[in-house]
């Protein structure tokens, strides 16, 4: 289950690229793929990344979008809430005095969601096809039952914590193709809303609006007049885009048509589409005779309807500016990014911005909080670099910084000063071979990167760092890995100072299934695979630790 | 409820003779006495012993002739009493049914009698040594499922619990409290009944009152079985058969009326594999809690759960705690050494919280110990080879002392001796080869050795030491003038004397 979450609305979540959305929630029976590493979904789609052929059969894979989450959905203000999906109960963790209080919820509960910064949590309950709201205050947690009219599996709360919106995502077990509730969180009110065809994602704008992305465009809730006897306002694109954003504030959405090689901006307020043609961007290369598209060693290219090589003007990567000012779209087989401006001017290509990405392969880009910065890299070529690009600069300047190993996925801290950067591993035997540079290459590692002075530090590890196992106090100032590998007995704990980017290991007895911070209270925690439950919590000021276990088998107890 | 009796006991003249046929199976020590058991004829005996180990006095406990499973126990916990029980039968169609009875005995004979409200298969005495639990009642086509609690401190009370709330598990061993603080007028005195996959907390002074039962593991599948419960103050650490965690239950105070007097909640530690050995380790505050697991040695904060760990070797079984200095430390200090089943013991140098550990170090003999015996305020421990079982009929042989403080070992040259045990002061160890009847005490502070051997040929089948502070051993034997063998009371300093050791029996 994915939060679904504007990116106005979680301060702390480093988006990256959205598609993929990787969480790993707080369910006891653990969430450790077929090799028992940490998460899911993340593996599923590194497989693809590392396959080197592309789907048309020839020319570079594409990109792998990875989203690194690091709020997981299970943490409150002060509260952890654990899900037991066999039990039909949410543990409900105190990270100030470790008291622990057991709920019972309805039948076929997915792993908990909780309100970002609020002691408030929604357990989804499939299989009663209701949902709990749990509210957590200073006398406990009470419960309340809301029965649902639809199946719904994600949970997306609005910035106030006044709403939140369930629906059924993409998944090949959907059912519920159009139907969502809104849940008032005050008065435990749902009310239900049709929607256009196959939600996905939920953005949340200014004056309480949400922005429901659909197949057939974006469906418009006022959330503060719910009609149930009515539909609310379905704008499209005028063709099916993909990876679908809503600007922050809430005037338009952006999608992308990536073989025509098209962005599409969709006035919400009047329905209006403007298409930026990709080809614009790279007629210069079109039009130089013989041009240097053989010299770099590229595949034939075959010309689209508007007469410029489909590839080349493949859109690998859009990103939004978080102040709605920009849409960044790499063309990765062109080595261009393209600033697109937001507005009246998007579709006019005398307004954008081309920038040169040459020879680094960048295939996917990274925007900081402010938009002011953004990371190049790719996720499917073989490429040991990152590309580091000051858009607040003029001009724009553009540096690589080298790597020691190829990029699964980067993430940028909030204040843009440093990127995260998960490596995958090669193929081989790392421990036993005695060169240096092959060693590395062929072992799990990460890196963080000082994006002022391009600092590197390589850090190796026994498991693959995976999106969803990694959390960033509120203040930047530590960071921290769980790693897991049932197959070789790897299950920790990694406090990085960021400061310093050095690292202390923890050792944990039981797999880690989920890691995350409560930042009012300076700590952090690792949820563990353990029967009963398992809770590590870390305070990062004195390096002090408290498990609590066995939560679970308190709510088994016979009296 | 029991039938309290003072039945049974037959007096024997301080000088009377000992019963022809009495065939001598266990010997039990006492503080200057010794218990036999005559399985056979259901018959259990006593010898008061005097000054020099002569015969003082005798007593004799018979039981129905119809007894049977007729057994004897130590107390736990106590040197100068002893358990008797037998399991009764169930009648046929012209007679009644015997009920179960089991018999405290002192060195004057039985102390207190409890007549139980039918057989019983089994008893078990708790660790603590106040009470007993039997179990499994004989039936004539299926066993009931009732369980018995005797509390040896109320003479002729026991306590029949209700087990309808443990979902048809038959319960298999027990622990009890201490009497613990409570807002009602009596302590608070808890037993936990283990079956498979959970455990019952009961009120022993409300048995009537359903227990609390909690599980041992979440989902559908049984848990794995429960195996040993400590008490450590209004906790229950609780180590069970197969799983990597111990479960630590907390008696809170029951808020409302009805009910159990207690309110127990659950957390667990986990530890990195199924707990070989736990130990609860009173010097630290709050109490520090060692766990043996895997290749682990857990030391764990109750209070907050905090834990630290110590490299060991699979095999190491025991943990030995002691106060001492060590090389290039003099200060006393908490101490703990875990070793057994390998030649590497491992040592702790503990600080004053539960989890401070100040170093740890190895040490590595030249051979593995097969049994131990620690003398933990004469900081030494005893390192046998050979066989194993019970110290007193097992084979083994010392091969080497080993000082705790210095962590050095003296190795011993004896060979070919078949039995030794430690006194229970610490200063003698008793030694004796079975077949040539060779009988030795090595003073472990002074390394002074006494020896002799028995005359005619006899045989030496039990070597044990006796209680009372004198360092004494009993070895009993057979192959002497006595057909149905006799012992001898061993008393430091009087081995190598002129005149051979009173010879006494049954």
């Amino acid at each position: 289950m994915h939060i679904q979450a504007g990116m106005n609305v979680l301060p702390y979540r480093w988006h990256m690229l959205a598609r993929a959305g990787l969480v790993a929630g707080l369910l006891l029976g653990g969430c450790g793929d077929d090799a028992g590493g940490f998460g899911t979904g993340a593996a599923a789609d590194f497989g693809a990344a590392v396959d080197m052929t592309s789907r048309d059969g020839g020319g570079p894979p594409p990109e792998v979008e990875i989203e690194v989450s690091f709020e997981p959905p299970a943490v409150g203000a002060t509260r952890l809430y654990a899900t037991n999906a066999g039990a039909g109960r949410v543990a409900v963790v105190s990270a100030t005095d470790f008291t622990i209080e057991t709920v019972a919820v309805g039948a076929g509960p997915l792993p908990a969601v909780a309100a970002p910064g609020r002691d408030l949590a929604i357990s989804l309950n499939r299989e009663a096809r209701s949902l709990t709201l749990l509210r957590t205050g200073e006398s406990g947690t009470v419960p309340t039952t809301v029965p649902l009219a639809h199946d719904a599996d994600q949970v997306a709360f609005d910035a106030a914590g006044r709403f939140a919106v369930v629906f059924e995502g993409p998944s090949e077990r959907r059912r519920n193709f159009q139907d969502l509730s809104v849940i008032d969180l005050d008065s435990g009110v749902a009310t239900r809303i049709v929607v256009g065809f196959g939600p996905s994602r939920v953005f949340f704008g200014p004056d309480d609006v949400a922005y429901v992305v659909t197949e057939d465009g974006i469906s418009i809730l006022d959330l503060t007049r719910l009609e149930s006897d009515a539909r609310p306002v379905l704008r499209s694109f005028g063709a099916r885009v993909a990876d679908a954003t809503v600007t922050p504030d809430g005037r338009f959405a952006i999608g992308q048509i990536p073989s025509e090689g098209e962005l599409r901006q969709l006035d919400l307020m009047t329905g209006e589409v403007a298409v930026a043609d990709m080809a614009e961007a790279v007629s210069d290369l079109v039009e130089t005779p013989g041009g240097g598209m053989a010299d770099a060693g590229m595949p034939p290219l075959d010309a689209g309807t508007s007469g410029v090589p489909a590839r080349l003007v493949e859109v690998t990567d859009v990103d939004l500016d978080p102040s709605s000012r920009f849409a960044l779209a790499v063309l990765r087989t062109a080595e261009r990014a393209v600033r697109v401006p937001i507005g009246e001017r998007f579709a006019t290509p005398a307004a954008w911005e081309v920038l040169m990405l040459d020879g680094e392969g960048v295939g996917s880009l990274v925007l900081s909080s402010d938009g002011a910065l953004a990371v190049g890299f790719s996720s499917a070529l073989a490429v040991e670099a990152l590309t580091v690009l000051r858009l607040d600069a003029e001009p724009i300047d553009v540096r690589t910084v080298a790597l020691r190993k190829t990029v699964r996925t980067v993430a940028l801290s909030p204040d843009g000063s440093f990127a995260l950067v998960l490596h995958r591993p090669g193929e081989g035997n790392a421990v036993q071979d005695p060169d240096e540079t092959r060693r590395i290459d062929r072992s799990d590692g990460f890196s963080l990167v000082d994006l002022a002075t391009g600092f590197v530090r390589l850090s190796l590890t026994a498991a693959t760092p995976e999106p969803s196992g990694v959390a960033l106090d509120p203040a930047g100032e530590f960071l921290f890995l769980a790693l897991r590998n049932d197959a070789r007995g790897v299950r920790s704990f990694q406090a990085v100072d960021v400061a310093t980017f050095a690292v202390d290991v923890v050792e944990l007895t039981a797999p880690p299934t989920t890691v995350g911070t409560f930042p009012s209270l300076d700590r952090a925690f690792v949820g563990q695979e353990a029967d009963g439950g398992r809770v590590t919590f870390y305070d990062w000021r004195s390096g002090e630790r408290q498990t609590i276990a066995g939560f679970e088998l308190g709510a088994g107890i016979r009296r | 409820m029991t039938r309290f009796t003072i039945s049974g006991l037959v007096l024997l003249a301080a000088t009377g003779c000992p019963g022809e046929d009495f065939t001598t199976g266990e010997v039990l020590p006492l503080d200057d006495a010794v218990v036999a058991l005559d399985a056979r004829r259901g018959e259990v005996r006593v010898v008061r012993l005097g000054a020099g180990g002569v015969v003082d006095g005798r007593a004799a406990l018979v039981f129905d002739e119809r007894a049977q499973g007729v057994r004897v126990l130590p107390r736990p916990g106590r040197t100068d009493e002893v358990l008797a029980f037998h399991q009764g039968r169930v009648g046929d169609a012209d007679e009644e049914t015997l009920d179960a009875e089991l018999v405290l005995v002192g060195p004057e004979g039985e102390r207190g009698r409890w007549t139980l409200d039918g057989p019983y298969l089994s008893f078990a005495p708790d660790v603590g040594g106040r009470y007993v639990l039997v179990s499994q009642p004989r039936g004539r086509i299926a066993f009931e499922n009732r369980v018995e609690v005797i509390d040896l401190d109320a003479p002729g009370v026991s306590v029949p619990l209700s087990l309808r709330s443990l979902g048809g598990e038959v319960p298999t061993a027990a622990a009890f409290s201490p009497p613990l603080p409570s807002e009602g007028e009596t302590p608070l005195r808890v037993a936990a009944l283990f079956a498979a996959g959970q455990l019952s907390l009961f009120d022993l002074d409300a048995p009537d009152t359903p227990p609390a039962t909690i599980p041992t593991t979440v989902g559908g599948s049984a848990g794995p079985m429960p195996i040993e419960a400590r008490f450590v103050g209004r906790e229950v650490v609780v180590r069970t058969a197969s799983s990597s965690q111990l479960l630590v239950l907390t008696l809170n105070d029951f808020v409302g009326e009805g009910g159990l007097r207690f309110d127990p909640s659950i957390r667990t530690l986990a530890t990195a594999g199924p707990v070989r050995r736990l130990s609860v380790d009173p010097r630290s505050d709050p109490p520090r809690l060692i766990a043996l697991a895997g290749t682990t040695l857990h030391l764990f904060d109750l209070g907050t759960g905090a834990e630290a760990q110590i490299a060991v070797p699979l095999q190491h079984a025991f943990v030995g705690l002691f106060d001492g200095p060590a090389p290039g430390d003099p200060v006393v200090r908490p101490r703990l050494v875990s070793y057994g089943g390998t030649a590497q013991l491992t040592f702790v140098d503990l600080g004053e919280a539960p989890t401070a550990v100040r170093a740890s170090s190895d040490l590595r003999l030249q051979a593995a110990p097969v049994a131990t015996d620690l003398d933990a305020d004469g900081g030494r421990l005893v390192l046998y080879g050979g066989g194993t079982g019970s110290p007193s009929t097992a084979s083994r042989s010392p091969f080497a002392i080993l000082d705790l403080f210095d962590r050095s070992a003296t190795p011993l040259g004896v060979t070919s001796l078949d039995r030794a045990v430690l006194a229970p002061e610490g200063r003698s160890l008793w030694l004796a080869g079975t077949s040539d009847g060779y009988l030795a005490r090595l003073d472990l502070d002074t390394g002074e050795l006494e020896e002799r051997f028995l005359p005619g040929g006899e045989r030496i089948t039990a070597l044990l030491p006796l209680g009372g502070g004198a360092e004494r051993a009993l070895a009993f034997t057979r192959g002497g003038p006595s057909a149905l063998g006799a012992f001898r009371v061993l008393t430091p300093g009087e081995l190598e004397a002129d005149a051979d050791p009173p010879r006494g029996a049954f």
